[in-house]
């Protein structure tokens, strides 16, 4: 057990966001509706906070992630970043779901209802952020056949999560069912803390490039040395 | 008031469309739906079962159960 809370312990930043975010939503003067529309507020509620916590998983903060390895904070980035996407994915089909099973609107008419909203900006951007997530899991998936070059590839992911994330996290705070105030609050902290990881560590890797090719310039200066 | 809230709405109309007694309407700044005569509201529900996101909650002590024929 100690081990294991050793190995894994660079968890913590996890579970402390959902659990704020749950306790938002337990304390929320939100509108209770049956268990199969909760459960599906609560995955896309968790799903969004993991991938903001996504940028909590990266080199950025292994220096206060205690004794957790790289190889297993990648790990473990892999794995919540598959599974938030997946959910996520499919949440515009599973807003519409519990629909079967009740009177009124059906699930197909509902969803053409929903994508051929444009009175405001909202849904267009929930459009956009599904097909950018989209792009970053088949990215990722096929990392190693489109891109040779790791640095590339690193700052290609890191780009295009934050375009992600900025376009998901607008169309959530303009529709999100339990984005009150507190919860907008929340999700702004964590997305500029993430935000700012991840253009810190990417200057630091330019300095440190801009350092590197300094110094090896001067090698081969010295070398052509007689 | 007997639409309770509403979270989540896309602006999408139905709601003004399908509302007997013509409680809705939608504000042209946000895009959304708002309640503008709420006294007029009949407690029909459609406006709840036709909404795409489900955004539309009706008093729980002012609702009746709603009866929808089955298959
Ligand atoms: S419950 Fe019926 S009457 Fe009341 S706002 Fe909805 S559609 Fe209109
Ligand atoms: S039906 Fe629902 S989504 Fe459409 S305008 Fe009315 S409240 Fe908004």
């Amino acid at each position: 057990m100690k081990k294991l809370v050793e190995k894994y312990g660079f968890l913590w930043k996890s579970l402390l966001f959902v659990f704020v975010a749950l306790m938002i939503y337990l304390l929320g003067d939100f509108p209770r509706r049956n268990a199969l529309k909760e459960t599906i507020s609560l995955l896309t509620i968790i799903s969004f906070i993991l991938m903001i916590n996504q940028f909590y998983l990266t080199r950025g903060f292994r220096f206060i992630d205690g004794k957790g390895r790289m190889s297993d904070i990648v790990r473990m980035h892999k794995l919540i970043g598959y599974l938030s996407v997946s959910i996520l994915l499919i949440h515009p089909f599973l807003v519409v779901l519990p629909r079967q099973f009740e009177g009124g609107v059906k699930p197909i008419t509902a969803f053409w209802e929903i994508i051929s909203t444009y009175n405001n900006p909202a849904v267009l951007l929930g459009i956009c952020g599904w097909a950018a997530i989209l792009t970053m899991a088949v990215t990722s998936a096929y990392r190693r056949k489109l891109f040779k070059n790791y640095i590339k590839w690193r700052t290609f992911h890191g780009v295009l999560a934050i375009v992600s994330l900025t376009i998901l996290g607008y169309h959530v705070l303009l529709l999100g069912r339990h984005s009150n105030l507190v919860m907008k609050a929340l999700y702004l902290v964590l997305m500029a803390g993430g935000y700012v990881t991840i253009v810190r560590t990417y200057i630091s890797d330019i300095r440190r490039g801009d350092k590197w090719r300094i110094r090896d310039s001067k090698s081969v200066e010295d070398s052509s040395l007689p | 008031m007997v639409v309770e809230q509403i979270n989540g709405c896309i602006g999408c109309g139905t709601c003004v469309k399908v509302c007997p007694t013509d409680v809705f309407r939608l504000d042209s700044k946000s895009g959304k739906a708002i309640v503008k005569y709420p006294e007029d509201c009949q407690i029909c529900h459609l406006c709840r079962l036709y909404c795409p996101v489900d955004a539309i909650t009706i008093t729980p002590e002012k609702s009746l159960p709603v009866i929808v024929s089955w298959g």
